[in-house]
Formats: C-alpha cells, sequence, structure tokens
C-alpha cells in the first residue's frame, strides 16, 4: 500500500521549504497553523533556529477561528506583531487545516499590504506537498516582487539558485561550492537563499548567469531567464573535476546567452543506484560516471527535473517504491542514512544525510561528498 | 508587550498574538507519551506533514519502529473517503509488524476535527479483524489547545481508556497514578502518606513491563492523579472500570501540600506528623538560597505546571526570582499569580511564545533558570533539568529541587545539549 509508511519518517513539507529559502531576508514569516507545522519546521527542518533572531511565527490557529473563518482577527495579530518587529516583508503560509476550510492567504497578504505598505505574500503551501515546490514559489514570489530589472549585467558574475539548509545543512556543502567556483574567478553575485541579503537579491539580474543548484531553484532559472534573459546552467560543483565542467558551461551560457542543460546522466541498465535531490544526484552521477565508467540509476523521491532525466532516472513517490528498487541488487548505493533501513539485503551503501529527509539525526555532519573526499570515496566504494 | 504591563485579555496578563515558538519549546507530545503503554504502536492517519515532528522525535527516542504513517492526500479530503483506507492499512501494517502488538493507536491530526470522520465505522471494521488487539482513536490536534480537552489531557484518556473492566477484585493496598509521564521519586513523604493510608503496591503505566500488567491497573483501589492533565483519565475510569480517585495536584506550596495530604489520609481515618518533611524542604530551601547569594531566578512552565506557585515559594524563602514565564495560568495557579502581581512589582511575567519574546531575549548573564525555555530567553548561564515536574512531589520535591538548585551551580549549562538530550518535541 502506497500510502503507508512504516520505517520512515515523513519528509519535510512545503511550508518548511518557503521558511528556510526566506529564513535570512528579513521578513515575517507566518506558519497558519495550531502549532504542529512550526514546530516542524523550527524544530526538525532549521538548523539555523537554535539563537537566530529571524522572525518566524505561528498564528496559533484554534478550533473556533477555523469554524468562524476569522480572517479580520488574524490579519490584526499581524498588523501588531509588524508595528513592533519592522520586517521588510511578510509571507503568510497555509497548512492542512487552512487548505480543508479554505483560508483565502492571497487575500490575507493583500489586506495587509494595503494597509501597512510592506510587501505581502501569501503561500498556498498545504503540508500535503513536499519542501522543494515551496523552496520554488517563494524564490519566484521573491524575485518577481524585489529583482531591479534595470541593472547591466555584469561578466563572470553569478547567482547561485535554490540553496537552502533542507538540501545543503550549514556546514561545509554550500560553501564548498562557492569557493569552487569563486577560485576559478567566477563573482557570486546573490544566493537564493543562504548567505546573501534581500538587497543582494535586488541587484541579482546584473549577473550574467544562473546556477541552479536544486531542483527547487530550476523554476526560478526560467523565470529569470524569461524575464532578463539571464541564461542557467545545471549542476553542483562537488569537487574540481565538476567545477571545471560547471565553469565550461557557464562560460558557453554566457557567451551565447543560451541555457546550458547537460544531459541525462542515467542509463537504461544501472550498477550505481543515486536517491535523493535531483541535481544533487545527477551532477554524482556525472562524476561517477567520468571516475569508473559505471552505469547509473537516478532515484527521485522529490521534484525531478525533466530536463537532466533520462533513462535510469525515476520517481519514487513512497517507502514502498524506495524499497522496491533497493532490492533490484545494484553494487553500491548513495543516499540518506534512513534509506539504508529499506535495503533487504546488504551492499554498499555511502550515506549522504539530507535534512529534508533525517533532519536533525545528521545536519552537524558534514557532507562526504565533496572535493578529494568525493574522489576517495568513489575510489574506495563504486571502484572497489 | 508580554510582561505584566500588557492590557490584551480578560485577565490583563496575557495577550493573544501570534506565537513565537522558541528551540526550547515543547515537551513530550502525544506520540512519545502513549508510547508509555507497553506493547502498543501507533498509526497517523494524517497529511505527512503532520507526522514529522513525531517520528524524528521517536528515531531520536528509539521507538520509531512502532510508529508508522497512514499518508491522506488532498483527493482523500475532497472525497471523504480516507477513513475506507484504515482497513487495509492496519491489516499491512499488523502483517509487517513483529511482534504483533497488543494495541493500537489509530492517531488523527486536527484536519480530523473539521472533517467529522466516523471513527466508530472503521473501529468496528479493525475489532472484527483482529480480535487480539485494543484498538483506539487518539487525536494530535493542537488546534484544540484552548478547549475543554486539550491534546495533553485526551491523550491521557486514551491511554487509559485501553483498560477493560475486571471481573477480578480490586487488589489490595494498590494504588495507580495518572496522569504524571515519569513516575514520582519513591523517597517522597508521598508513599509514607500512601502507606499511611493503607496501600503497599504502587502502579505507574512506565514501570509496565506489558500489556498484561498495564490492565491490571483496572484492579486497583484508588488511583492517584498528582497532576491535572491525568483527572479527566481518572474520571473515566471510575466510571468505567469503578475505580476511585483522588486529586493531588503537585505544589509547591506548603499548606497546599499538607491540605491534600491530610484529605488522601481522611478518607481512611488517618493522620500523620508532616512537621520533618516540612522542615526538612525549608532547610534546603535555605541553603540554596545562600548558595545563590542573591543571583536572579527565573521559572517557567517548561518545568512545573505551576510556575507561579513555585515562584511564589522562592520568593517567599528570599529568592531573587526576576520573571516567570508562562503562556497562560491555569485555574489552579491563579491565586500564586494573583499574589506574585500584588507583592512583588520587581518580578516580571512574560510569555514565551508572545512575539516580543525572542526580541527581549538575553545574552549568556549569571542567572539560574528553572526551565528550558526560561533558560533560553533569559540566557542564563544555570539551568535546572527539569520538565514536567517530574519525578518531584511534596515536601520532598521542594527538597529535591532545591538540590538540584545547588548542583545546577556547579557549572554553567550547555543548554543546547541539554535540549538534546530530553528531545522535546512541540
Amino acid at each position: 500500500m502506497y500510502k503507508l509508511t512504516v520505517q520512515l519518517p515523513p519528509f519535510s513539507p512545503d511550508y518548511s521549504g518557503v521558511c528556510s529559502a526566506l529564513f535570512e531576508l528579513g521578513g515575517l514569516l507566518l506558519i497558519h497553523d495550531a502549532s504542529g507545522c512550526t514546530g516542524n519546521y523550527t524544530g526538525y527542518d532549521e538548523p539555523r533556529w537554535y539563537g537566530s533572531d529571524s522572525k518566524v511565527f505561528c498564528t496559533a490557529l484554534r478550533e473556533i477561528d477555523a469554524v468562524l473563518g476569522n480572517d479580520d482577527k488574524l490579519t490584526e495579530k499581524i498588523l501588531e506583531a509588524m508595528e513592533a518587529l519592522s520586517p521588510r516583508f511578510v509571507g503568510l503560509m497555509g497548512s492542512p487545516v487552512p487548505t480543508v476550510i479554505g483560508a483565502d492567504l492571497q487575500g490575507i497578504a493583500t489586506e495587509i499590504e494595503s494597509r501597512s505598505g510592506i510587501p505581502a505574500f501569501g503561500f498556498s503551501t498545504t503540508g500535503l506537498q513536499l519542501y522543494d515546490w515551496g523552496i520554488s514559489e517563494a524564490l519566484l514570489a521573491l524575485s518577481r516582487r524585489f529583482v531591479r530589472p534595470d541593472r547591466a549585467k555584469t561578466k563572470g558574475t553569478i547567482n547561485l539558485l535554490g540553496a537552502t539548509p533542507l538540501d545543503f545543512g550549514t556546514k561545509n556543502f554550500l560553501p564548498h561550492m562557492k569557493g569552487e567556483l569563486e577560485a576559478r574567478g567566477l563573482e557570486v553575485s546573490a544566493c537564493f537563499a543562504m548567505g546573501s541579503s534581500l538587497d543582494d537579491i535586488a541587484e541579482s539580474a546584473s549577473a550574467s548567469v544562473n546556477v541552479v543548484l536544486s531542483a527547487g531553484g530550476y523554476g526560478l532559472a526560467r523565470y529569470l531567464f524569461s524575464r532578463f534573459g539571464t541564461p542557467f546552467v545545471v549542476g553542483q560543483p562537488l569537487d574540481g573535476i565538476l567545477a571545471d565542467d560547471l565553469c565550461l558551461m557557464i562560460d558557453r551560457a554566457e557567451r551565447t546567452g543560451e541555457s546550458q542543460i547537460p544531459g541525462p546522466a542515467s542509463s537504461e541498465n544501472g550498477e550505481v543506484l543515486l536517491i535523493g535531490e535531483h541535481v544533487t544526484m545527477h551532477s554524482l552521477a556525472r562524476r561517477i560516471v567520468m571516475e569508473s565508467g559505471k552505469t547509473v540509476h537516478i532515484g527521485c523521491p522529490f521534484r525531478r527535473i525533466g530536463e537532466i532525466s533520462g533513462p535510469g532516472t525515476f520517481d519514487l513517490p513512497s517507502e514502498q517504491s524506495i524499497a522496491e528498487s533497493l532490492s533490484r541488487g545494484y553494487g553500491s548505493v548513495f543516499g540518506d542514512p534512513l534509506y539504508r533501513g529499506l535495503m533487504k539485503d546488504g551492499g554498499n551503501y555511502v550515506e549522504i544525510p539530507h535534512v529534508a529527509v533525517s533532519s536533525k539525526l545528521y545536519w552537524n555532519d558534514p557532507s562526504p561528498i565533496l572535493g578529494d573526499g568525493l574522489s576517495h570515496l568513489l575510489k574506495g566504494v563504486v571502484l572497489s | 508587550m508580554s510582561s505584566r504591563t500588557c492590557r490584551g485579555s480578560s485577565c490583563g496578563v496575557f495577550s493573544d498574538t501570534i506565537r513565537y515558538c522558541s528551540p526550547s519549546h515543547g515537551g513530550w507530545g502525544i506520540v512519545r507519551t502513549a508510547m508509555l503503554v507497553p506493547e502498543s504502536c501507533q498509526l497517523f492517519v494524517c497529511p505527512f506533514a503532520c507526522g514529522r515532528h513525531g517520528a524524528i522525535g521517536a528515531l531520536v527516542q528509539g521507538f520509531k519502529d512502532r510508529l508508522s504513517y497512514l499518508y491522506i492526500d488532498e483527493g482523500d479530503i475532497v472525497s471523504g473517503g480516507y477513513e475506507e483506507l484504515i482497513p487495509e492499512a492496519v491489516d499491512e501494517l499488523l502483517s509487517r509488524l513483529d511482534p504483533v502488538p497488543r494495541a493500537l493507536f489509530v492517531v488523527v491530526s486536527c484536519l480530523d476535527d473539521l472533517l467529522c470522520t466516523d471513527h466508530e465505522a472503521f473501529l468496528r471494521v479493525l475489532r472484527k479483524r483482529h480480535p487480539g488487539v485494543r484498538f483506539s482513536v487518539a487525536h494530535m490536534n493542537p488546534i484544540s489547545l484552548d478547549g475543554s480537552v486539550p491534546p495533553a489531557v485526551n491523550i491521557q484518556r486514551k491511554m487509559y481508556g485501553l483498560l477493560e473492566r475486571s471481573e477480578m477484585a480490586p487488589i489490595p493496598g494498590s494504588a495507580v497514578f495518572y496522569g504524571n509521564n515519569v513516575a514520582l521519586d519513591p523517597e517522597g513523604e508521598l508513599f509514607q502518606v500512601l502507606r499511611a493510608a493503607g496501600f503497599d503496591r504502587f502502579g505507574h503505566v512506565s514501570e509496565c513491563r506489558d500489556f498484561s500488567a498495564f490492565q491490571g491497573f483496572s484492579r486497583a483501589l484508588l488511583n492517584i492523579v498528582p497532576t491535572p492533565i491525568g483527572r479527566l483519565a481518572a474520571e473515566d475510569s471510575r466510571e468505567r472500570l469503578g475505580v476511585d480517585f483522588h486529586f493531588m495536584p503537585i505544589s509547591y506550596n506548603f499548606d497546599e501540600i499538607e491540605g491534600y495530604y491530610r484529605s488522601l489520609l481522611s478518607r481512611f481515618g488517618k493522620t500523620m506528623d508532616f512537621e520533618p518533611h516540612r522542615t526538612e524542604a525549608e532547610r534546603s530551601l535555605l541553603m540554596a538560597r545562600d548558595e545563590l547569594d542573591g543571583m536572579p531566578v527565573v521559572v517557567d512552565s517548561s518545568a512545573t505546571m505551576r510556575p507561579f506557585c513555585l515562584a511564589r515559594l522562592l520568593i517567599q524563602s528570599g529568592f531573587n526570582v526576576r520573571t516567570v514565564y508562562a503562556q497562560k495560568c491555569i485555574p489552579l495557579d491563579s491565586p500564586h499569580m494573583e499574589w506574585i502581581m500584588e507583592n512583588t512589582p520587581g518580578t516580571e511575567i512574560v510569555q514565551p511564545e508572545h512575539f516580543s519574546a525572542p526580541s527581549r531575549r538575553r545574552g549568556n548573564r549569571p542567572c539560574l533558570a528553572v526551565g528550558f525555555e526560561g533558560a533560553y530567553l533569559s540566557g542564563a548561564t544555570y539551568v535546572i533539568n527539569l520538565v514536567n515536574d517530574e519525578t518531584l512531589y511534596g515536601y520532598h520535591g521542594i527538597a529535591k529541587l532545591a538540590g538540584m538548585i545547588s548542583s545546577a551551580l556547579k557549572k554553567p549549562a550547555d543548554l543546547k545539549a541539554l535540549l538534546d538530550d530530553y528531545g522535546i518535541v512541540v
């Protein structure tokens, strides 16, 4: 029964994706729920929460409000807090109960904006969709509203799209990738959305190329291409070899104005299975093919990008489907440590913690698939 | 503002604002509490998002193998037919669990409060198909937090609702505790009081080796309820099982403690001298006060469900209580809150979930926090690792708390590590 999940925890939901993408930008973020959904995000999907002064709050929805649809009361509570907290913007997110009662979050946001003069967004998150949908929606809303169009492009500058702790944690992953690109002479204009301010993002149309780091950033890349003509590339510079490769694509995109999307890295027959975020696994697959010539399958429990999918790239929408894929006798498997429990037989398993899956269980661990560590890992596991 | 100067509600102290959820906010949660029932498992039937915190908490605490999910999606909600999925899911789940649980909680979330699901309909099917398993519907529905039966109270009813009336006679001298998730310290004078009243066999759910031992609670002579959240469950058991109860909620007020003890003893025509216990508690408190040497103290409602009662005791014993962190005040605690407001203008009352709480948060400072939430918000250097009054009761509880103060002062606390160790869940 595909809806039954016995071993895995529920993955990170859409409202966590929105909050994660907007966390560092000075907005007032509100999850319209009773308390549990906010607790999901702050306690289990946000490694930056402890000690943070980011403005993430819960609307404290109660039965009587749900039944009566007390939107005016909610609006007043939000305006009262805004008066004291002076946010740069407001993001209001839905959860399962507002979904059922048909709460008009965009309407409430419009009311707030018209009364306060501060930009406000209503996100139709439901708690029934995954985090990457939320990241995508948040980054799109942010860009539509704040990115200034009248900026000349600067050669050699890039934006990084789709960076949140849900995919990259807060340890070495993102700093390493930025370092690889900067070491090759590129300048990061804005990172959507870790380590950059709202002002950086407002100026981001000056970048000559956008780099899609995760599936959550793909929709934004397409939007920025259609809006500003900024071409994009898809991939992660996990190590020097992939960074060189990515820089070639960036250079080509900059020169031609055309986006450079690498072809599929998976193939019909797979000796190695990778399970996880699509761009991460696609980049890793390319590196495995380069290093070993082995064939790879990519399983996607989350959003899949059609353009980089090929034979051997498939959706994994349930615990049952993940368990079935793990039973196919691959020589090596890469994925979050929690998937490992679904393997019936032993075999090489490389643990790559993914916060959107295993939350705080491993979020203090550095990623093992970066730099020289990746090469050693591949030699030790895939080639052994 | 969230201090006593605010005027947002009928009592003039607490405001209804958007809520802050600090990293130190939370407690046991529904999942962990219901896991106290031995040989039980839980199947959550809910949107997947509702289950994330409970599942990760269960992984941390080591009982994820007893916790499963049936995810419902928009189609199920729109069609209103998700309860039809439950029997099939339970069939498959029970075929995969080894050993098969003796009891299964089907847990629904906030959404269910609005969908008017017919629980009895699917429970009938489940009971027919799996006669060896006790089924119950439980609720993880914080949307009802302000209602008459909030989730923490309701889960106690559901747990003890699994008990079946016994045809056998009550077990002589047996008393069972309801509502406290952690057993009370057996060194406490409460047990002397109970012995004086004729009891010599004590039961707590956490100490049951299996489900059969838990079922033995239906033969108790008396249920003891040392916390308000167990009271409704005890009332249910009085009606269903015929087991009476004695409500004697945790208190940090000497007169209240004595009153509860005298009330219990009078049921059995007994009396006791409490003076030695009271004297020892007072002596311990004064020692702790002297060790603090005027250091500020903050008390919060994550540590105790009677934060105002405890704060008053400390103030009256000469402690420098600066802040009481409480989102609201339960009726039992109201007289103590009023006393503090009237008598100690230097003690502020702060709502930890008020939107201003994070901006009022202070850096590290010499201060003793009784509880995690106050520790986080006040920046206290020293922290007493206490949640929900665990193990404390009576004069002994007060003396033990005083000892915890002395221990806490020995070295600065690593609050983040304490929170991780405890595994709080919202």
